[in-house]
């Protein structure tokens, strides 16, 4: 399958998944203890898991442009390390937006700031935040600082998924997935299934976006040894 | 500060954030539970008016927004990126950057 054809069977499955899921999520039973504010746990988990997810491909591509710098293959390992964190920021934003909407109904408060589960998710947004704004103003060497920044920011991850465990938090602990009920089970894997696919997709679109501006700065040497550029300036 | 003073420090730290965070305990939550809080208390905090229906559609609203505000941002870059490259390639021989990508 040629990759036009990839990408359009991706969307076409992430359309059929927010279209089926909303369904599930309004006819799944009612958790009894939390009532009808339960139901932001559908996406909040999907936001969170995208957000973990996300920080991880950063790091990853991080570390692929750090052990390729200097070759050809960097400038797309940093292109995926850039795109990567804008969308952790992206799905951070939207974690750290529904956890509060849910926790005022449930807890009584929007937020709790001795909560490390709370506080290590918010820092890690803030890293994400940092890294964006570093290579956006950062200048010569900020591919590099980026990177050393995105695999610092990845090992936040484990100390948020574990905070719960070793902190006394409100955060419920991630185990209360194997207590669902199948009812409400099964749309909360659809929905994550679904926002997997749609994240999928949305790195390929941002993807699109570096292969152009590669091509950019390519025409630019071009134009340089053409004697052009100075011309057009 | 040489790399061994460093690694030691390192392997201090490692150390003595899970002894901490063990000696703080988790006293009160077991796994499967939703949070610490009791039961009676999440489903009517004090002077909590705003009805779960509109909290749970500004949740989704949210996302939606957010995920839409990307796509655009997206586009919009890519709109620019292209008329700058369009613009490169009217004004250079036809020749020049035959061995560009893409």
């Amino acid at each position: 399958m040629k990759r036009g054809g990839l990408f359009l069977a991706l969307v076409a499955v992430t359309a059929l998944g927010l279209a089926v899921v909303p369904s599930l999520i309004i006819n799944a039973p009612t958790e009894p203890t939390m009532g009808f504010i339960q139901r932001i746990f559908y996406y909040h988990v999907a936001t969170a898991w995208l957000t973990f997810l996300s920080a991880f491909v950063c790091a990853g591509a991080s570390i692929g442009y750090l052990a390729n710098v200097g070759s050809k293959s960097a400038q797309r390992w940093d292109g995926l390390a850039m795109a990567a964190a804008e969308l952790t920021v992206v799905f951070g934003t939207c974690m750290l937006v529904t956890g509060p909407l849910w926790g005022r109904k449930a807890w009584g408060v929007w937020w709790v700031w001795k909560d490390v589960r709370l506080m290590t998710a918010l820092l890690l947004w803030f890293i994400f935040v940092a890294y964006l704004l570093v290579r956006r103003f950062g200048g010569p060497g900020s591919a590099r600082l980026g990177a050393g920044l995105g695999i610092f920011a990845a090992a936040d991850v484990p100390l948020i998924y574990t905070s719960v465990f070793f902190w006394r938090t409100q955060h419920p602990k991630a185990t209360v997935v194997t207590s669902l009920d199948p009812g409400i089970l099964l749309p909360f894997l659809l929905a994550l299934a679904t926002f997997t696919v749609l994240y999928v997709v949305l790195l390929w679109l941002r993807m699109g976006l570096e292969t152009a501006r590669i091509r950019l700065e390519d025409l630019q040497l071009a134009a340089e040894d053409a004697g052009l550029l100075d011309e057009m300036r | 500060m040489t790399m061994k003073r460093l690694a030691r420090l390192v392997l201090l730290l490692g150390w003595l954030v899970p002894a901490v965070a063990l000696a703080q305990g988790t006293e009160g939550k077991k796994d499967g539970e939703w949070e610490n809080v009791p039961a009676g208390a999440m489903m009517k905090p004090p002077g909590e008016s705003i009805p779960a229906s509109t909290l749970v559609g500004i949740a989704y609203g949210f996302i939606w927004l957010m995920v839409a505000g990307f796509v655009v941002s997206v586009w919009r870059r890519q709109q620019r990126l292209e008329q700058e490259i369009d613009e490169l390639r009217r004004r250079l021989p036809p020749d020049a950057g035959s061995g560009v990508r893409g």
